[in-house]
């Protein structure tokens, strides 16, 4: 009996053995480094499922812009990351605080479309153009639906051109 | 005329510029050999291979005659400036506020009452400040009497959205299959889609309760609806219906944001009292697109 429950405060403190979750496995260079890049999202959180719209501007030299939007249009969520890796909220709405913005979009922005190493990238690169996130809190299916290549605007990568939410 | 072009090339173009006066050159600098502004230059455009301007050497001018051209500069600018603006406001529909939107909005709901049905394609442009030109998407829009909808993108991806006087549903395509969705916040979303059936059944006045509505005029008849609800009015300024001045059909419909930002959806194919095939507004397993499209041909 003692050593029973030995074992078991073991497991507790050591934790159990689990299937390390799989990490998404992206080539550096899948992403083209000047484009516009649509894709069609399904955020699924607490068991319900909302759609989502994102454009991601994408400068070789200037970093990330993303700009989620819902079915009609409205924005909810505007992050840039530069170059470097660090992230600005550009816009928030009541859907998507600034945090969450912060923690979630701009860390899964890096995982699958950034240039600095991100480590941790829960999910699966179903296709090239396919991907399934799945964090604790949320589960984001995420299709690249079209891809313009060409030079973004500098203007969409200046970090003082914020908008308040 | 829509001119979009910057103003530089603008003013560049004689089209535009036949009310610009020609500067003259100055008395003591007529016949020198230093580059002026003569009727040779202003007439570049229209020049042929011998008219040619002569551009000896760059002129040297007292700081009297710099201010004065300075001066004839500003003058050709702001000339030209208002030329453009002038276009631009000709060009632009001239809308007359109504004073009693009441009448309109009756007729409008007359009109459209007596429609069953309405099938209309779209293309929805989304235009943000931030990017040169508009996110572009595609799509048809159904409804049905009593109070169904259904709103379909078709383009860059596919999803439906359907509505009825109960329920509401969403399905997304991925994969080579259509997928149900556990929908998050149906009643907001189901109130979004009644509001649309309501809209395009001219039925205005039942949205008064949410809405601040007023009418304008002219080349087309345009309903602006301000939401009366602040948070609302933080997310979305106004919506307009663009109608045909006889109102017999919906042009556009144009969601403006605070920021200036908006979302356009042009209606391109419009046809009423369509007989829908079965299971076109169907919750469970809705007719895909293409069978409706060939039902919808083929009765016209």
């Amino acid at each position: 009996m003692r050593i029973n429950l030995i074992l078991l405060a073991l497991a507790v403190l050591t934790g159990c053995a689990t299937t390390p979750r799989t990490q998404i496995q992206r080539a550096p260079d899948s992403v083209p480094a000047d484009a516009l890049i649509t894709q069609r999202g399904v955020l699924t959180v607490l068991g319900r499922q909302f759609t989502l719209n994102g454009y991601l501007a994408s400068s070789s030299t200037n970093g990330q812009r993303l700009i989620v939007t819902e079915n009609f249009g409205s924005v909810l969520a505007d992050v840039l990351l530069k170059p470097g890796g660090k992230a600005y909220v550009m816009r928030s709405s009541r859907a998507f605080k600034p945090k969450w913005i912060e923690r979630y979009i701009a860390a899964d922005m890096q995982c699958l479309f950034g240039n600095s190493k991100q480590t941790d990238c829960p999910g699966q690169m179903i296709a090239a153009n396919h991907f399934l996130i799945e964090r604790r809190w949320y589960k984001l299916d995420l299709h690249i639906v079209e891809i313009k290549l060409g030079v973004q605007p500098p203007e969409m990568f200046d970090t003082t051109k914020t908008e308040k939410p | 005329m829509k001119i979009t072009e910057p103003i530089s090339r603008v003013i560049g173009r004689t089209d535009f510029m036949p009310h610009l006066p020609s500067p003259q050159p100055s008395p003591q600098r007529r016949g020198s050999s230093c580059f002026r502004r003569t009727n040779h230059h202003i007439n570049r455009f229209t020049s042929t291979a011998s008219d040619q301007p002569v551009i000896a050497k760059p002129c040297s001018f007292s700081p009297g005659e710099k201010v004065r051209r300075r001066g004839s500069a500003a003058i050709i600018f702001t000339a030209a400036l208002l030329l453009v603006v002038q276009l631009q406001a000709a060009d632009a529909p001239a809308l007359k506020p109504v004073t009693d939107p009441k009448p309109i909005l009756a007729e409008l709901q007359q009109k459209m009452s007596s429609l069953s049905s309405v099938y209309l394609e779209f293309t929805q442009e989304r235009q943000l400040k931030l990017f040169a030109e508009p996110l572009k998407s595609e799509g048809v829009m159904m409804i049905d009497q009593p109070g169904m909808i259904r709103w379909e993108t078709t383009a860059p991806f596919q999803s439906i959205l359907l509505s009825n006087q109960k329920s509401v549903a969403q399905f997304e395509f991925a994969d080579g299959k259509w997928k149900k969705l556990k929908l998050g916040f149906p009643q907001m979303l189901k109130r979004v889609m009644d509001q649309m059936t309501l809209m395009h059944q001219g039925k205005l006045d039942a949205l008064t309760s949410d809405f601040t509505l007023s009418v304008s005029t002219g080349v087309v008849t345009v309903v602006t609806m301000v939401p009366k609800d602040e948070n609302v009015r933080s997310m979305l300024a106004a919506l307009e219906i663009h109608l045909q001045p006889d109102l017999s059909a919906t042009r556009e419909v144009i969601m403006r944001e605070p920021g200036g930002d908006l979302t356009r959806i042009i209606f391109n194919r419009e046809k009423r009292s369509v007989k829908f095939p079965e299971k076109t507004f169907d919750q469970t397993k809705p007719l895909d697109i293409a069978t409706i499209k060939a039902a919808v041909n083929d009765a016209h």
